[in-house]
């Protein structure tokens, strides 16, 4: 529980409620009792869940590479016994049922391990088959696609999305045969999973079953400017392509803007003065900052906004991992890197002056979600 | 409404964001009760939160922004200027603790922004004059000058960078100094896990205590805890996989992992009840049994081992998880309600 939080039972919050009238339905404690015992599994199960996932497909897969059942250079045989893994994986997930008993986890952990192996075989036969680097983002694109309303464990398609795009990032990184449209398909890339990462985070209406697509989304955007503060020119040997971050820090600061908007409850509010300063800020690290920082930044205030810590978390982490990448990154001097970063420093300390100056840091542009 | 009813269980349910997003996702509440129920369990505090946001992050900018510039070399600044800009920098960051003071997050940060200053003006130092000294001293010395400040800080972060360095230095020293023989190497398990372990018990003690408060974030247990299994586990799984060839440092090593992975358990599941600790302790336990099992199975034929020994070690990672998670699921609900 974050430290900001207070803590509540669900009988007050009830009372709560019905005090204001925001209640009336007479079920509600029933649903929550309800809740209490098929509660959803918690992040640290999820973990756990994924690493013995993880171990057990690779042990399965050994034994039926070695047993001689597969062999990886068939094809067809490869697609073949994925498929049956992944109908068997959805099956035992069914007989798994609700229940916390022993049963029910070792279903639900043989399950995701069958679904691991599955799909693994299902990519390899499809990659080899298409005999090309593309293969393996159809093959995880298609497969993701057919699993993913069927399929309900979320840990599975949060990894499954999250591989679909970041197959598709390298791709389109590192395909020689692609080298005239690089840049173009790359900047489309992170605009489309922009939007992908805005709409669903942002709109209340998107059902719970896609926040691990929204996650692989976020995850994706966080690759894409990994990526790009390593490397901004691709290739190798002589043909040297450089990907600009024009194009990706405009889009940033645009969606700052649009994110300052969302927060205070409308477009319409950025004209009062502290969002106008705000976005105002938010240009001005969008000129001369690098997406690394915007991105991190983003998420904190998304994180907080939606009072997701996992967001925040992400962001304070993507910070650090950006700053060290960026070091060495080739492309431009220690000293051009150097000027950013003290840029964007100066930039966030005259922010924050002006809004002490203001009396704005005790609440005064507070600007609750409608 | 069976509210009243049920009053006495529902007392006992924490009211999470998770719980809201629930009752919200099944229809049970409407948009205008989700977020009045937000507010109500964790209000935003728009102003404070940025400006707290914009100075870390600001400072943290900067100061990165400092050490490439100094990274650069830039041969046009004569050494002189490169070290009296440091030295006023650690200066103007003293006065504005004084300033400050250490009771607001904007002097411990200057603070910390000088302890890191004292590491770029030594790196400058030694780029300058080529003092031929190994990289542990830079450590050694950037640890020993800063530990009075990050006393003096009541920072958590002031913390966190210093047992960083510290670390850097154990690692650096064991590496470049101690020079250690093959009897002695894994011997750095072992400080490490004292370095950090200690500093994890004393966290610990102080903020069950109530001593130091702003050591009670929760972060700091998490990292701890997370870098003491680490060193904890890596000499116990050497063991495992290689029994034979194993000396004295991996057998102490793996004594001190063991009897620390008791203790953290005997900690985290009754003393100060966390779940996300137990967990993690949980996860090393499980990558212990596995080694175990695969080691008494295949004994020396570890890498080679024929495809039904493949099956069963699937197996038997499945049942090894799921009795962890079977566990961890009837230790939550009987733990519910707990965040130390």
């Amino acid at each position: 529980m974050s430290k900001y939080m207070r803590k509540y039972s669900a009988a007050t919050l009830i009372e709560n409620l019905a005090d204001k009238g925001l209640t009336t339905d007479k079920e509600i404690a029933n649903f929550i009792i309800a809740q209490q015992q098929e509660p959803e599994l918690s992040l640290y199960l999820k973990i756990l869940l994924g690493v013995a996932a993880f171990i057990a497909s690779l042990c399965f897969i050994g034994f039926l590479s070695i047993a001689g059942i597969i062999s990886f250079s068939h094809k067809i045989e490869l697609i073949i016994w994925g498929l049956i893994f992944v109908a068997g994986a959805i099956g035992l997930l069914r007989i798994a049922g609700d229940n916390n008993t022993m049963t029910h986890s070792f279903l639900v952990q043989s399950s995701f391990a069958s679904m691991a192996v599955g799909k693994t075989l299902f990519v390899f036969g499809v990659s080899m088959m298409q005999n090309s680097v593309w293969g393996a983002s159809l093959a995880l694109l298609l497969i993701t696609g057919a699993t993913y309303p069927l399929y309900s464990v979320s840990i599975d398609r949060f990894l499954s999305s999250f591989a679909t795009l970041f197959s598709i990032l390298v791709n389109i990184l590192w395909d020689s045969s692609i080298s005239s449209s690089r840049e173009l398909l790359a900047n489309g890339l992170f605009f489309t999973f922009f939007v992908g990462s805005a709409l669903l985070l942002t709109n209340d209406k998107v059902k719970r079953d896609y926040i691990p697509l929204s996650y692989a989304f976020v995850f994706s955007l966080c690759a894409s400017v990994l990526f790009l503060a390593s490397y901004t020119e691709f290739g190798y040997w002589k043909h040297k392509e450089l990907i600009h971050p024009t194009f990706i820090n405009i889009v940033l600061t645009v969606g700052g803007i649009a994110l300052i908007g969302w927060a205070a409850g409308g477009l319409k509010k950025l004209k009062k003065e502290s969002l106008l300063l705000a976005s105002i800020g938010t240009v001005l690290l969008g000129l001369i900052s690098a997406p690394g920082i915007i991105l991190a930044i983003g998420l904190m205030v998304l994180g907080y906004a939606k009072r997701e810590n996992l967001l925040i978390t992400s962001g304070a982490l993507l910070m650090p991992v950006f700053l060290f990448l960026y070091y060495y990154n080739l492309d431009i001097s220690l000293m051009q890197k150097s000027g950013i970063l003290i840029g964007s420093g100066i930039v966030l300390l005259v922010g924050r002056s002006y809004m002490k100056h203001k009396g704005w840091r005790e609440g005064g542009a507070s600007c609750v979600q409608k | 409404m069976d509210v009243e009813k049920h009053s006495h269980t529902l007392e006992r349910v924490p009211a999470t964001r998770r719980l809201v997003e629930e009752l919200y996702a099944h229809g049970k509440i409407t948009h205008e009760a989700r977020d009045y129920s937000l507010n109500l369990l964790c209000p935003k505090k728009w102003g404070l939160w940025t400006s707290r946001l914009f100075l870390t992050i600001g400072i943290a900018l900067v100061l990165s922004g400092i050490i490439y510039f100094f990274a650069f070399n830039w041969a046009k600044i004569t050494p002189t200027a490169k070290l009296s800009s440091i030295q006023f920098g650690i200066v103007g960051c003293l006065v504005g603790v004084c300033v400050y003071s250490l009771q607001r997050i904007s002097g411990q940060l200057l603070l910390l922004s000088a302890s890191i200053l004292v590491g770029v003006f030594m790196a400058v130092f030694g780029q300058i004059y080529q003092t031929g000294a190994d990289s542990y001293q830079l450590f050694m010395m950037w640890s020993l000058f800063t530990f009075g400040w990050t006393l003096l800080s009541n920072f958590a972060a002031g913390w966190a960078v210093w047992l960083f360095i510290t670390n850097m230095f154990l690692v650096l020293w064991w590496e470049q100094a101690a020079l250690p023989t093959k009897e002695m190497e894994f011997m750095i398990f072992t400080y490490m896990t004292i370095l950090n372990g200690s500093a994890l018990a004393l966290r610990e003690y102080l903020v069950v205590d109530k001593v130091w408060k702003w050591l009670a974030v929760r972060w700091t247990r998490v990292i701890l805890t997370i870098t003491t299994l680490i060193t904890m586990l890596i000499p116990v799984v050497v063991l495992i996989l290689e029994p034979s060839q194993a000396t004295g440092s991996i057998i102490l090593g793996s004594i001190i992992g063991l009897a620390g992975h008791c203790l953290a358990y005997f900690v985290y599941r009754y003393k100060l009840q966390d779940m996300w600790s137990l967990s993690t302790i949980i996860l090393s336990g499980c990558i212990i049994a596995e080694f175990i099992i695969f080691k008494l199975l295949l004994g020396e034929q570890f890498w080679r081992a024929d495809a039904g020994m493949y099956l069963f070690m699937g197996l038997m990672t499945l049942g090894i998880f799921t009795t962890a998670v079977i566990y961890l699921r009837k230790t939550g609900k009987s733990m519910e309600g707990y965040y130390v």
